[in-house]
This record gives C-alpha cells, sequence and structure tokens, in this order.
C-alpha cells in the first residue's frame, strides 16, 4: 500500500493545508461541476414531476419572464479567462458563464470565498485532530459506497478505538489525551493513501474508509498500524506509557447494495468483538451465519483420513 | 446443425507433475495412428507447456483468438501432418489462467468451427482446481483423471472430484493411475479412489488403466518426441496403446449419443 510522505506541518495542520490547495484543481472545479449538473437535472426531474408535465421534450432554453432566478458562483483562484473557455469547450461548459474579477474592485469577494472555506472546513472537520468529523465522514462514505455499486469495486471500513483512554485522561491530563489523540490522526492519515478517508467520530473513537480494499487487506493494514503504535512510547508529566488501539472491520462488494449506517454499524460489532476478546487486536464483521466461501467442496478429514489408510480408523 | 462426431475429452489431475500432459500427448498419438484425426488443446492456459514437450516454439496461442482477430485455423499446429494437431496456449499471462466466464466462452464460440475435422478433442488441463480448469472439465464429454499412488496425488485428485461433483454436477469420471511400480500398487491406488468417492461423494469412477512407471518415458520427454514414437514396445507405451484402444471403442459405442451434441457443452452460466 502506497504511503503518503510525512507532512512536515505540525499534526492537526498537515490535512488542512493540503485540503486547502486541493480545491483549487481544475478537476476538483470540474468534480464539483459535473456534481452540480447532475444535481441540477435531478432536480429539474422532480419539477417536471411535482408539476405533473407528461410532455418528456427539451426543457425550454429561454430566460422566464418572472418567477425564481438564482445563479450559483464559486471562485476560483489562478484560473485565467483562456483557461476557462478552453475548458468549457472540452467539457461542454458553455452553458456556465464566468466573470473575470482579476482587474476589478471585488477584492472583497476574494474574502468572502476564502471565508466560505473556511467555515465549510470547519463544519466538517475536527478542530483537534484536522481529520473528517462525523457527519462529513458519513456523506464521504455514501459518496463511496455509491461508486462501489456502480463500478462493482470493493470497500472497507475500520473503525479504531483507544483502548483505555480514560485511563490516560485520568493519569495525564486532558492535554496528554489530545496528544495521544493526534498522534493516533496522524497514524491514520501517514498510513493511507490519497483516496482513504481518515475520520474522528466520537471522544476515542477514528474511522478508516478504504475504497478498493477487501477486508482481508484492510486487517493486514490495521494490524500494521497497531503494530506500530504499540512500539511508540508517550510521555506526560514525567511519565511514559504506551498506547494500543482495537479495531473492527466491515465490507462490502459489488452489487450489494450497503448503506454507510450499516456499513457502521457492522464495524462496530466488530470493534466490540474485539474489545470482548482481550482488546489490541483486529476484528472483521462476518454475517452471521453466511460461511465467506462454500464450505460444501472442502475435504474433510475423515476423508483425508480414509485416503491414506484405505479404512475408518 | 450437421451431426456432431467429435467425442471431447478432458484430461485433468488435481495435483501438477503426474504425468498429465505425457499421456495426453501419447494418448493422442496412439488415436492419431489409429486413424482418428485428434486435436490437442492446451488448456494449461497461461503455463503452457504441451508445446515444449514437442519440443515447437508456436509463435501465435489461443491469446491470439481473444485479442485480435486470427482464425483457429492458423493457430492450430500440425504434430503431424494429416490429423494430429495440437493448439498452443500462452505463457506467462497470468489473466489467462483467470478466465472468466465470458473470456471462455468467447473462446469456446471461437474455436467450435474448427473441432468438426476431428473425432476426438483432448483438453489437457492445467493442475489445480482454478474456475478455468473446473469449467473446461464440465464442458466435455468425458474426463480423465490421472492419479499416481503418492498420497498427495490421491487427496489432490479427490478434490478435485468433490469440487467438480458437489459444485457443478459432474459426477463420471475415468482414472488412469501412472508411474505404479506394480499392478497391485495400481489397483490398490484406484481401489483406495473409489472407495472413498464412493463413500463420501456417492460417485463411481472408472478405472480407465494403468501407466506403468518406465524410464523409457523421461527419455523420450528429454527428447521432445511423443513416447509412442519413440520406443513403441517399452513397458508405458503399451499401456498407453490399450487405453487408446479403450477410448476408440467408447466413441464408437457414444457416436449416436453424440450426434445431437456439441463438442463442447455449453455451460448454464455460460452461454455461447
Amino acid at each position: 500500500m502506497a504511503r503518503r510522505p510525512t507532512d512536515a506541518a505540525p499534526p492537526g495542520d498537515s490535512g488542512d493545508s493540503a485540503q486547502a490547495s486541493q480545491s483549487s484543481r481544475p478537476g476538483q472545479l470540474l468534480g464539483e461541476l459535473d456534481a452540480l449538473r447532475r444535481a441540477l437535472a435531478e432536480e429539474a426531474a422532480r419539477v417536471a414531476r411535482a408539476s405533473d408535465v407528461t410532455d418528456s421534450g427539451p426543457e425550454p432554453r429561454e430566460l422566464p419572464d418572472d418567477g425564481p432566478l438564482l445563479a450559483v458562483a464559486r471562485l476560483f483562484p489562478g484560473m485565467t479567462r483562456h483557461r476557462w473557455l478552453a475548458l468549457a469547450e472540452e467539457h461542454g461548459l458553455r452553458e456556465w458563464f464566468a466573470i473575470d474579477l482579476d482587474k476589478s474592485s471585488n477584492f472583497n469577494l476574494r474574502e468572502l470565498q476564502k471565508a466560505v472555506e473556511e467555515l465549510a472546513h470547519q463544519r466538517d472537520h475536527d478542530p483537534l485532530t484536522g481529520l473528517m468529523n462525523r457527519r462529513a465522514f458519513l456523506r464521504q462514505v455514501e459518496l463511496e459506497l455509491q461508486r462501489v455499486h456502480r463500478g462493482g469495486a470493493e470497500i472497507s471500513l475500520a473503525m479504531v478505538d483507544l483502548d483505555d483512554f480514560k485511563r490516560v485522561n485520568d493519569t495525564w491530563g486532558h492535554a496528554c489525551g489530545d496528544l495521544v489523540l493526534r498522534r493516533m490522526a496522524d497514524v491514520l492519515r501517514d498510513a493511507t493513501r490519497a483516496y482513504d478517508v481518515a475520520g474522528r467520530i466520537g471522544g476515542e473513537e477514528f474511522v478508516l474508509l478504504l475504497p478498493g480494499a477487501s477486508p482481508m487487506r484492510a486487517q493486514a493494514l490495521l494490524e500494521r498500524l497497531l503494530q506500530q503504535l504499540r512500539e511508540e512510547t508517550f510521555e506526560c508529566r514525567g511519565e511514559t506509557f504506551r498506547i494500543s488501539f482495537s479495531s473492527g472491520i466491515a465490507g462490502c462488494k459489488g452489487a450489494t447494495v450497503c448503506r454507510a449506517e450499516e456499513l457502521l454499524d457492522r464495524a462496530d460489532k466488530a470493534l466490540y468483538e474485539a474489545k470482548g476478546s482481550g482488546k489490541a487486536r483486529v476484528r472483521v464483521y462476518r454475517l452471521p451465519g453466511v460461511p465467506d466461501y462454500d464450505r460444501s467442496t472442502m475435504v474433510q478429514s475423515d476423508e483425508k483420513q480414509f485416503l491414506f489408510s484405505g479404512n475408518d480408523d | 446443425m450437421t451431426q456432431n462426431t467429435t467425442l471431447s475429452v478432458s484430461i485433468l489431475s488435481g495435483k501438477g507433475g503426474v504425468g498429465k500432459t505425457n499421456i495426453a500427448l501419447n494418448l493422442g498419438y496412439c488415436l492419431y495412428r489409429g486413424g482418428h484425426p485428434l486435436l490437442l488443446m492446451d488448456c494449461d492456459l497461461g503455463l503452457a507447456n504441451l508445446d515444449v514437450l514437442l519440443g515447437i516454439a508456436p509463435d501465435r496461442n489461443m491469446q491470439d483468438l481473444l485479442d485480435s482477430d486470427a482464425a483457429p485455423r492458423d493457430i492450430a499446429v500440425p504434430i503431424e501432418q494429416g490429423g494430429f494437431d495440437f493448439l498452443p496456449a500462452a505463457s506467462g499471462v497470468p489473466e489467462l489462467v483467470e478466465m472468466d466466464g465470458d473470456m471462455r466462452a468467447l473462446l469456446v464460440r471461437k474455436l467450435e468451427p474448427l473441432f468438426a475435422a476431428y473425432n476426438f478433442l483432448f483438453l489437457d488441463l492445467g493442475a489445480g482446481i482454478n474456475p478455468t480448469v473446473l469449467a473446461f472439465a464440465a464442458m466435455t464429454h468425458l474426463r480423465i483423471v490421472i492419479v499416481t499412488p503418492e498420497p498427495t496425488s490421491l487427496t489432490d485428485s479427490y478434490a478435485l472430484m468433490k469440487v467438480l461433483s458437489t459444485q457443478h454436477g459432474v459426477r463420471d469420471f475415468f482414472v488412469i493411475v501412472n508411474q505404479a511400480e506394480s499392478r497391485k500398487e495400481e489397483t490398490q491406488t484406484f481401489e483406495r479412489l473409489a472407495a472413498a468417492c464412493r463413500k463420501f461423494l456417492d460417485i463411481e469412477p472408472q478405472f480407465l488403466g494403468g501407466v506403468r512407471l518406465d524410464k523409457a518415458l523421461p527419455d523420450a520427454v528429454r527428447k521432445q518426441k511423443p513416447l509412442m514414437r519413440v520406443a513403441p514396445q517399452s513397458p508405458a507405451a503399451q499401456d498407453l496403446f490399450s487405453i487408446a484402444v479403450k477410448l476408440q471403442r467408447m466413441r464408437a459405442a457414444l457416436l449416436p449419443e453424440l450426434a445431437n451434441k456439441r463438442p463442447l457443452r455449453a455451460l448454464a452460466e455460460e452461454p455461447y
């Protein structure tokens, strides 16, 4: 599994800066426009259904004289008018119009956009670790699950819970607890690929979404991370201690429809099992009563015995 | 549809290195000499070695059927003039080993027009129980399982028959015992396997014959020639000859039944 190079920025900060710079890439813009285009098409269909329009001809192109009308704008730093025209031509975005703010006095719009981005980031991220919060993470899971369903791919979700975290807080104080939480976040961030998503969804509860990974691969990754964390020493108030986590993994594959909440729930069950069987371990969720392969074809020991000896003893 | 006269036989083993390819090649040679045109298909897709056994290095193989417009006629290589041909497979192509149902169906559909010219179609299957082996084994009219007296060979071939019978509903198997040191060991080996099949799988495999351990065989392999050609009087060659005679009789008896069948049965989930 490819590792992302460790950022030099302080913990909690690295994710933020990486995300902020990503949002300015043309790829990101095109993705957003595509999402918007789809959302608008759905909306148009909904409106058509609501007004009981049976005529399914092309929607009218001309602007109505009255009625609701909305322009949607987003600033795109670094983009020139020429580059936009080329993009619009290439990706069929001619219905979108662009205003060149380069030499205008609308600098306050830049500030506004900055504030909006900051707020959006704050809304979706945990301030302590910089990881996605529960709501943003769930949204991401839903998105990835749709992709899995469309592409017949595979995805795994790991729930990670620090072992005996209360003891850390009680013994060395909350500042020390925060240190451990930030370190855990870093371990998750550093170990993952660009398209993996890490989140903090509760006090000492983290999640890792691994698109394209089978539960077995996810398990191998989490076991490596657990090993790594257990080898580290933390120091608080002159004392050193070690920490571990337990993890539960659930997977979803291909055509079966998975819900985010359901996937999370299964990972949680596996986590519960990991905690119950002594902590500091990784467990994979298995559907009750469904073996992961067809056991009817397996050669049993009595069959082998019979082949070796020619009798039943 | 013209009446089919091609009898398809897959040759399988579960365990590798039990002499499967050699038996396929030499049985094929016998039948050809007995006047039966025969096509030998190297179905050890991805790790072919029939060509090596024959000392030829074909420049085209079945892979070309899948990704070009090559005609099967151009890919078949004559081993002997006048009706003993072989279809080479590619070596070193992992994708072929894990061919999916669609790819298999496409391959079979492209090959089918070629089959009619032959009395026999031999499928030399790879070792193991991968989906390709299982699918091809389920497609042929007959299946011959090669075993040696070694416990590993017994277990692997039993596992193969168990998967085929429980998962693919294939319940008829012929068995050749290879490399036994005596006729007694040969019978014991078959009996042990047959007894396990009877007891646990409720199937009754048929003994097709034994091929004795014979050092003439490794000699022939080194010469890259069929044993039947370089040492037709050797014990192993004579054993192979009597098995070939049985196969010839079996085809004759099956001919009326074959008439309305395809050379390779289309699997339910793989329409072609």
